[in-house]
């Protein structure tokens, strides 16, 4: 889910640029030296995570996982997902560098989002967490479906069929990111509930 | 997964200092990714097929992800020249596809490709320990380097994590279908993935302690600007204002 190079306006290039570096220096201060290591694998495993494609029909589609990521990286998912789209536009050419701002704000801000409502839902338990992750993973992706569309349409209103058709082809991926982080979530709270904790 | 797939070579461009590389490709990129004519646009296009051929990485690989790049390039050529209005080139029934919305799609398409040549050969053949030690020398902040280079390390170790655990799932006879125990399979295969990321990182983390880490890298080496990088900036600013003043 990326825009690429060439098409957006200089003001949304430069406003993703300067929302994400917001997001990215409050990650930095908000880290501590033990969380350093963590975020950089949590962003690690978060790239190898999106080469998994579930099948659906005919076709497969790949995973963001992007409400899971900020629920087990809180602040810092602005740099663990910008970093992860920054070598995936490095190396892949998916993405790019001009619009790796507006990516990145795009990504995580809906994970930021994720994190502030429903990661206390995971401490103090008040909904179920296969229910939390249901309506993380599908808010996420909705929300940067909708991001990516208006972002596109920042570029003029030629752009909107395009939006659309981007919007409309992500909806199958917002129920699918949702069951994943719903039935992930519940396994890492079997497993290790200590991540959880942020 | 083969990362670094450009970054072997012993072209010239391989051997330029990388600080002068990023510092060249900057400038050129948002120049490529803001002009709007047409022009401007091949002209950089052809200044990127230059540093390619430079840079000595032509081939099927490259061809390989150009044709990715051009995959997201189809959604506008199907969308604009039907949504821009103006002279009518074609009609079928009641679509009418215009030259302005062609002419659009066009101009995108040539400069995301431009931009595309210039990160493969400018940034692609720097190796990433590279670019990471010239970022903190052009002072991104230090812990956003090293998070970057472990990120980077332990990719290939999560990698290997993620093949081993698929060759497990085959060996008990996972077939992947459209179905709910797929989707549940897959999530604790990801949630897997994650524990022992998050266990990985703690037992990293206790080592680098008892090693003295503090949460950086300090810089050793240093690079050094030659005569040869000297030639490329100047080649590289002269095809910038070029490009700019067309």
């Amino acid at each position: 889910m990326h825009i690429s190079e060439g098409i957006l306006p200089l003001t949304t290039l430069a406003g993703g640029y300067a929302a994400s570096t917001v997001g990215v220096i409050t990650g930095l201060r908000k880290i501590r030296d033990e969380q350093v290591i963590r975020t950089a694998m949590m962003s690690s495993a978060f790239f190898v995570a999106s080469l998994i494609h579930i099948p659906l029909g005919p076709t497969n589609i790949h995973l963001v996982l992007n409400g899971f990521t900020g629920l087990l990286t809180g602040w810092s998912c602005f740099i663990a997902i910008g970093i992860a789209l920054f070598l995936q536009a490095l190396l892949f050419q998916f993405g790019g560098i001009t619009t790796l701002g507006i990516n990145t704000l795009n990504m995580a801000l809906p994970a930021i989002v994720c994190f502030l409502v429903f990661s206390p839902f995971l401490v103090n338990k008040k909904i179920p967490v296969v229910l939390t992750g249901f309506l993380s993973g599908f808010l996420s992706v909705f929300l940067s479906s909708l991001f990516l569309s208006l972002s596109l349409v920042t570029a003029g209103n030629p752009f909107i069929p395009a939006a659309t058709l981007v919007f409309a082809a992500n909806i199958p991926l917002m129920f699918i990111d949702g069951l994943i982080t719903a039935f992930a979530l519940q396994f890492i709270d079997t497993v290790k509930p200590e991540m959880l904790i942020p | 997964m083969r990362l670094e797939a450009f970054s072997n070579g012993n072209s010239i461009l391989h051997k330029l200092d990388p600080r002068v590389k990023i510092l060249a490709y900057l400038p050129l990129i948002t120049l490529t990714a803001l002009s709007t004519e047409l022009r401007q646009a091949s002209l950089s296009f052809a200044a990127g097929t230059i540093t390619i051929y430079l840079a000595k990485v032509y081939g099927c690989l490259l061809v390989q992800r150009l044709a990715v790049v051009n995959v997201f390039m189809v959604f506008l050529w199907l969308t604009l020249p039907l949504s821009i209005p103006g002279e009518t080139v074609w009609t079928a029934g009641s679509l009418r596809i215009s030259r302005e919305g062609l002419a659009l799609s066009l101009l995108i398409t040539i400069k995301t490709n431009a931009i595309a040549l210039y990160t493969v050969s400018l940034l692609g053949t720097t190796t990433i320990t590279a670019l990471s030690h010239a970022l903190q020398h052009l002072r991104v902040p230090g812990r956003l380097v090293t998070v970057f280079y472990f990120f980077y390390r332990y990719i290939g170790v999560i990698t290997d994590e993620y093949e081993k655990m698929l060759r497990m799932l085959q060996a008990r006879g996972f077939r992947s279908t459209t179905s709910i125990h797929t989707v549940r399979v897959y999530a604790y295969f990801i949630g897997m993935l994650f524990v022992k990321s998050y266990e990985r990182s703690e037992r990293a983390y206790s080592a680098l302690l008892m090693r003295g880490f503090t949460g950086g890298f300090p810089l050793l080496a240093h690079f050094t600007f030659q005569r040869r990088d000297l030639v490329f900036a100047c080649f590289m600013t002269s095809l910038f204002l070029t490009i700019m003043l067309l």
